[in-house]
């Protein structure tokens, strides 16, 4: 144990032999336990209060967060620390540690719930929400409970997980405490009040606010998440990719002022940007105005311009743009894209912010556009390689979105910026951890799938795996379009090969003439060599495009059936408890 | 890699085999395992890099633009036409568009990708009815053959000859049919006897070409094995035999040089092959084997000394030699335009750099293409990487250069000689070895040197000129006239002297240096040349007559430094 873990001396005798050994057999669940535990009861003065009545069943409130890239948890944990200020007693949860008959117990329980892939919930809570669908009428009927969904509205199942998870919990029993609340990427626009009614809710119904000890989350030792931007500076930035119609990867390294945060590999880079001239140029224009005119937002004024430039999502519409669209344009697109899921997914690729107001024109006002626009939303990157073998910098590949269009070239807001930064450029990022992506603890072989800018995390895990020394496999099944233009990282790969680092390595090409294939063909073919990896303990990880990952999943659920001889209800059982053994990651985007 | 670990490659290889299956269908790479790029040349088939992306690709994580040459076994370089439209269809399918003529008389396939290989050679066998067997590796090459247009009845017995050699010199391994055309796996796969070669083959490659007099265009005494044919009153009656010829050296290395061939021994036609065997065996059983740039057989000869050599030649063969006959060459380059062939006329098309493309506004290949769809005659490559078409009837010749001339093939009658006659190795950017450019700078240098020329008055000299990218010497620099040989990119070495009857080396004039200091010393001696030459005296002649060249520098040692 490090010196600056110990307790300052005088610390109690046998204290190693006793409490700390004794800690060194608990779970993550125990341990943060009992860290929350210890720190309330310091702050409480340091009376101890008998563990029993202190004890995770004991408590009558809870706030469980769902959540993918961090926004639901951040939302929970700013939750709870509000109620803990007030005095109650609750348990901060992620809900990959429920299951219904845990739930069941719980009380009373606030949720923040993002939704992901394709209207899905978060992966962390893929296993409860199956066990819920399943569950028994009435098995919650000792529950009351609320729910925060978070969402994008330029998605077509726009908060379905939360939606869900607040009609299926009525239906077993539960008690709905609050109406269903769904947050758009402005999250604060709502997620603020539903903090203030759930406390308000809290207060109302607890006679007796007896404070216990809490289980806190406790404080990270380096700031991070959006609100705390770090300089960083573009030290190096070349495309990887070869071909005149391939497409465009960059390889991106960040130096940062002294050492990079503490990110492991999985972990994410979040990019703060801003919008081009040209971008806000035609968005004024197409909305007839000029850009000094002032807005407020949030309590701050700004030229509309700026907050254009600096804080509006501009190529990604939103549902309340198309509301006040269709408000005036008695337009058959829009109301069916407002209606219809697949729709409306037609409509967010084929039109950017600008291009949708022009095509619909209406007048505007500066705050009437600024409403019906959402907050930019800083995009994330995962690491793709580990301090170990890069230094104190963090990689990133990074695929540059653009289109061509009659209307001249249609690029991804932040990928475009990135594509332009030149090295010695300055620019803020944030650090994004991403527990749930991380390597295993131990050993154990990594079965890795991915398909284009996907593979970045895995060329990380495979630095940190080799730099330790690990004597995991490693199986790498990937996807691109064509060997010599975009095999992303081809070079570390054979080496790794090579040298018996990387095991083996199953590659598809959607796009080489002969043989056309995605990485779901490659996992139906190798099926039984997957099981086998598995019956030997292996983890599997996916990362890319959410569309991959649903393939992906298809197939490892027919590989499952047919391989492991089982019904489909079997195959998606045992998949969620790989997933709840934390033998299938994904981080899909 | 060493000698040493060439020839275990070689032994381990289950006659020549390696793992090249398992190299071919690996998707992650779209070049061969290391050891399975030296077993494949025995197959006819190089593993290169498009070098002018190497840097790039390096700098963005991925491998090198792997690509393969493919080469045709075609002794003589004869070809039917529906041959050479096969040939215009892979080149299409399953190359870069292009087919490139070679000094051997062969025909090679750039730019095909790992995918294309078999592809491509099954087409080969199965439409050209061409193989790729030994067209490169530790074995005998393909083999040349004077392509006339002169004594035209020797060189069809001659040609017959030859491709009868080329046979009976292939290796007998099965491992060509089972991995490119399917073929069945045996017991024995794998430990087919090699009577010939043994289990390890040759030390290096191995190069013989059949020379009709009074043309030398195959340069016989650049060769491992030369024949020079002789006749008596116009039959075949044999051939002078040279041996120990070899362009190749590496810069630096003072003990690798080029040589030319020394004369052996004279043969009948039907002790050829027998012949050719003992030298190939000797070759087999005394070259040096553990560092490839002395392993030719020009060293092995020098080692032995030529006495004992002749003894173990002899004894192998099983008869002895009867003593070297005369032969007069008068040139080594090519004929252009029309001429007769034993009745029959013949055409000779100069090609440029044998690089036969629709590039650059001209229409090489579609010019040929639409030539070979008449259907008449034969095709025949030339040692100097040109075209002769020939066997053509007087109707036949009217429709054969009526698309001559509608696809401009006839720049012959237009150019003037240094061009025409020049040669390039194919050098950047698909050959691995290459220092510095070839092929493609060939036209302006050839230029450059014109304007020299005609600076002085010139203007219409032949002056034999050849460039290659690396000391290796592919395109024969050694016996040029003027050579230029590749040592970085935008500098050569100048060397100076040859003939034009492929019987003289030429010397090392100046190291390493920049184009422009080398034509400054060009433009210096044509001065010289056109104040100072006999009538009608050859550059190279006039190099050594006046003492320019220094007789210290033993023409037939070449220049070890
Ligand atoms: C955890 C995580 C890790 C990630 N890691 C990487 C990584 O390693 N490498 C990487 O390249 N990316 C990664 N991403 C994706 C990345 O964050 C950005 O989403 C991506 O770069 C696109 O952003 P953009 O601003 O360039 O494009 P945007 O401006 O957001 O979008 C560009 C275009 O896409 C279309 N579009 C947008 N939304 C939709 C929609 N819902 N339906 C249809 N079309 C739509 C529109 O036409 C739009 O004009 C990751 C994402 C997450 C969440
Ligand atoms: C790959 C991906 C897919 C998403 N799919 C949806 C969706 O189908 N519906 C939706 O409302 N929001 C969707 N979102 C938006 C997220 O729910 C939203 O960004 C939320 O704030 C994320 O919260 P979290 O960080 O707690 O996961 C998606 C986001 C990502 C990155
Ligand atoms: S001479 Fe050198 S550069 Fe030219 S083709 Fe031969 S090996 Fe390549």
């Amino acid at each position: 144990m490090s010196g600056l873990l110990r307790p300052r001396e005088p610390w109690p005798r046998g204290i190693e032999e006793g409490l700390l050994a004794r800690l060194s057999g608990l779970d993550a669940e125990a341990l943060l336990w009992v860290s929350g535990y210890a720190l309330a009861l310091a702050r409480g003065g340091g009376k101890a209060r008998s563990v029993s009545s202190a004890s995770a069943t004991e408590a009558s409130l809870a706030v469980v967060y769902a959540s993918q890239t961090g926004q639901a948890r951040r939302v929970a944990e700013r939750l709870a620390r509000a109620l803990e200020e007030r005095g109650n007693a609750l348990r901060l949860l992620d809900a990959a540690e429920l299951n219904v008959r845990t739930l069941a117990g719980l009380g009373r329980v606030f949720f923040a719930v993002s939704t992901h892939g394709d209207g899905d919930p978060p992966d962390a809570a893929r296993a409860l929400f199956a066990e819920l669908a399943k569950a028994k009428r009435g098995s919650l009927a000792r529950l009351g409970f609320a729910v925060l969904a978070l969402g994008d509205s330029s998605y077509p199942r726009f908060c379905a997980a939360g939606r869900w998870l607040d009609q299926r919990l009525v239906e077993l029993g539960a008690e709905r405490l609050l109406p269903l609340a769904e947050a758009d990427l402005d999250i604060e626009r709502v997620a603020a009040p539903w903090q203030d009614e759930v406390l308000a809710k809290v207060a109302s119904l607890s006679q007796d606010p007896r404070p216990v000890a809490a289980i806190l989350p406790l404080p990270r030792a380096v700031p991070h998440g959006r609100e705390h931007p770090l300089k960083a500076e573009l030290l190096d930035q070349r495309r990887i990719t070869f071909g005149a119609d391939a497409r465009d990867v960059r390889h991106l390294v960040l130096g940062f002022d002294g050492d990079a945060p503490p990110f492991e590999p999985g972990d994410a880079l979040g990019v703060v940007f801003a919008h081009d001239d040209a971008r806000v140029e035609r968005v004024l224009a197409a909305a007839g105005l000029r850009g000094e005119e002032r807005v407020e937002v949030q309590g701050q004024n700004w030229p509309i311009a700026r907050w254009l430039a600096e804080r509006a999502e501009l190529t990604r519409l939103s549902r309340r743009l198309v509301e006040a669209l269709a408000a005036v344009h008695q337009d058959h697109e829009l109301r069916l894209a407002l209606e219809d899921a697949s729709a409306w997914q037609a409509l967010v690729a084929r039109f950017q912010v600008a291009e949708a107001l022009a095509r619909w024109p209406r007048p505007w006002t500066a705050s009437e556009l600024s409403a019906a626009l959402t907050p930019l939303s800083p995009r994330l990157y995962s690491l793709a390689g580990s301090r170990s073998e890069e230094g104190e910098v963090a990689v990133l590949t990074v695929g540059v979105l653009r289109t061509e269009t009659p209307a001249g070239p249609r690029t991804g807001a932040c990928s475009g910026f990135l594509a332009g930064l030149r090295e010695g450029q300055r620019l803020e990022v944030f650090w994004e951890p991403n527990p749930r992506f991380r390597l295993p603890e131990d050993d154990r072989d990594l079965v890795m799938i991915a398909a284009g800018t996907g593979i970045a995390p895995f060329r990380a895990f495979l630095q940190e795996r080799i730099a330790r020394g690990s004597r995991g496999r490693h199986w790498l099944i990937y996807g691109a379009r064509r060997l010599r233009e975009d095999f992303l990282y081809q070079l570390d790969w054979l080496r790794w090969r090579k040298r018996g680092a990387l095991h083996r390595l199953s590659l598809a090409f959607s796009r080489e003439p002969q043989r056309r294939a995605y990485v779901q063909d490659r996992l139906r073919e190798e099926g039984s060599e997957l099981l086998r990896w598995l019956s030997e303990g292996a983890a599997i990880y996916v990362c890319g495009g959410t569309a991959m990952g649903q393939g992906v999943e298809a197939a490892l659920l027919r590989i499952l059936e047919s391989e492991g001889r089982c019904s489909p209800e079997e195959a998606r059982e045992r998949l969620l408890a790989l997933s709840a053994e934390g033998r299938y990651r994904r981080d899909l985007y | 890699m060493t000698g040493e670990e060439v020839e275990r490659i070689k032994k381990d290889s289950r006659r020549l085999r390696g793992t090249l299956p398992e190299s071919l269908a690996d998707p992650a790479s779209g070049g061969l395992a290391e050891t399975d790029t030296v077993i494949l040349k025995f197959h006819g088939s190089y593993q290169q890099d498009d070098r002018d992306l190497r840097a790039a690709r390096q700098a963005a994580f991925l491998e090198p633009a792997w690509q393969f040459m493919i080469r045709t076994r075609t002794p003589g370089g004869v070809l039917s036409p529906s041959q050479w439209l096969a040939l215009d269809r892979i080149a299409e399918r399953h190359g870069n568009g292009t087919l490139r003529l070679t000094t051997r008389q062969a025909v090679q396939f750039h730019g095909v990708l790992k995918g294309e290989l078999k592809p491509a050679i099954q087409a080969l066998v199965r439409e050209a009815k061409i193989d790729t067997i030994a067209a490169c590796g530790d074995v005998n090459r393909t083999i040349s053959v004077s392509a006339g247009p002169e004594a035209s009845a020797l060189h069809r017995e001659t040609h017959a000859l030859a491709a009868r050699l080329s046979e009976a010199l292939l290796p007998r391994t099965r491992a060509y049919f089972e991995i490119w055309l399917d073929g069945e796996r045996l017991p024995d796969s794998g430990s087919e006897e090699e009577p010939i070669y043994g289990e390890t083959y040759l030390p290096r490659k191995f190069k013989i070409a059949f020379a009709v007099p009074p043309r030398n265009d195959v340069e016989v005494l650049a060769q491992d094995l030369g024949f020079i044919a002789c006749a008596e009153r116009d039959a075949l009656a044999g051939f002078t035999v040279t041996v120990g010829g070899g362009m190749g050296m590496t810069a630096g290395d003072p003990r690798t040089y080029p040589l030319l061939a020394r004369p052996l021994g004279f043969v009948r036609p039907d002790q050829v092959l027998p012949l050719a065997v003992a030298v190939l065996t000797v070759q087999r059983d005394f070259g040096e084997r553990g560092e490839r740039k002395r392993a030719r057989l020009k060293y092995t000869l020098e080692t032995m000394g030529m006495e004992r050599f002749r003894a173990e030649i002899e004894a192998r063969a099983g008869f002895a030699l009867e003593p070297v006959r005369p032969w007069r060459f008068t040139t080594s380059g090519d004929a252009f335009g029309w001429a007769r062939e034993e009745g029959r006329f013949s055409l000779g098309l100069w090609v440029p750099a044998g690089r036969v493309a629709d590039r650059d506004g001209t229409a090489w290949r579609s010019g040929l293409r639409a030539i070979a769809e008449l259907g008449v005659g034969h095709f025949r490559i030339t040692p100097n990487q040109n075209l002769r078409i020939v066997g053509l009837n007087d109707q036949e010749r009217v429709a054969v250069e009526r698309r001559v001339v509608a696809f401009g093939l006839d720049v012959h009658a237009r150019l003037r000689p240094v061009l025409r006659d020049a040669l390039a190795c194919v050098a950047l950017p698909s050959c691995p070895l290459a220092m510095a450019e070839a092929e493609r700078a060939l036209p302006a240098l050839s230029v450059r040197i014109e304007r020299l020329l005609e600076a002085h008055g010139l203007a219409d000299e032949a002056i034999g000129f050849r460039v290659s990218g690396c000391p290796n010497g592919c395109s024969r620099p050694y016996l040029a006239e003027i050579a230029l040989i590749g040592r970085a990119p935008g500098r050569y070495d100048l060397r100076l002297g040859g003939d034009r009857r492929g019987e003289r080396l030429n010397v090392l004039a100046a190291e390493n240096l920049e184009l422009e200091a080398i034509f400054e010393r060009l433009d210096r001696l044509f001065a010289r040349f056109a104040q100072e030459r006999q009538p009608d005296e050859p550059f190279g002649d006039f190099l050594w007559r006046t003492g320019i060249l220094a007789a210290a520098n033993d023409s037939l040692q070449g220049a070890p430094r």
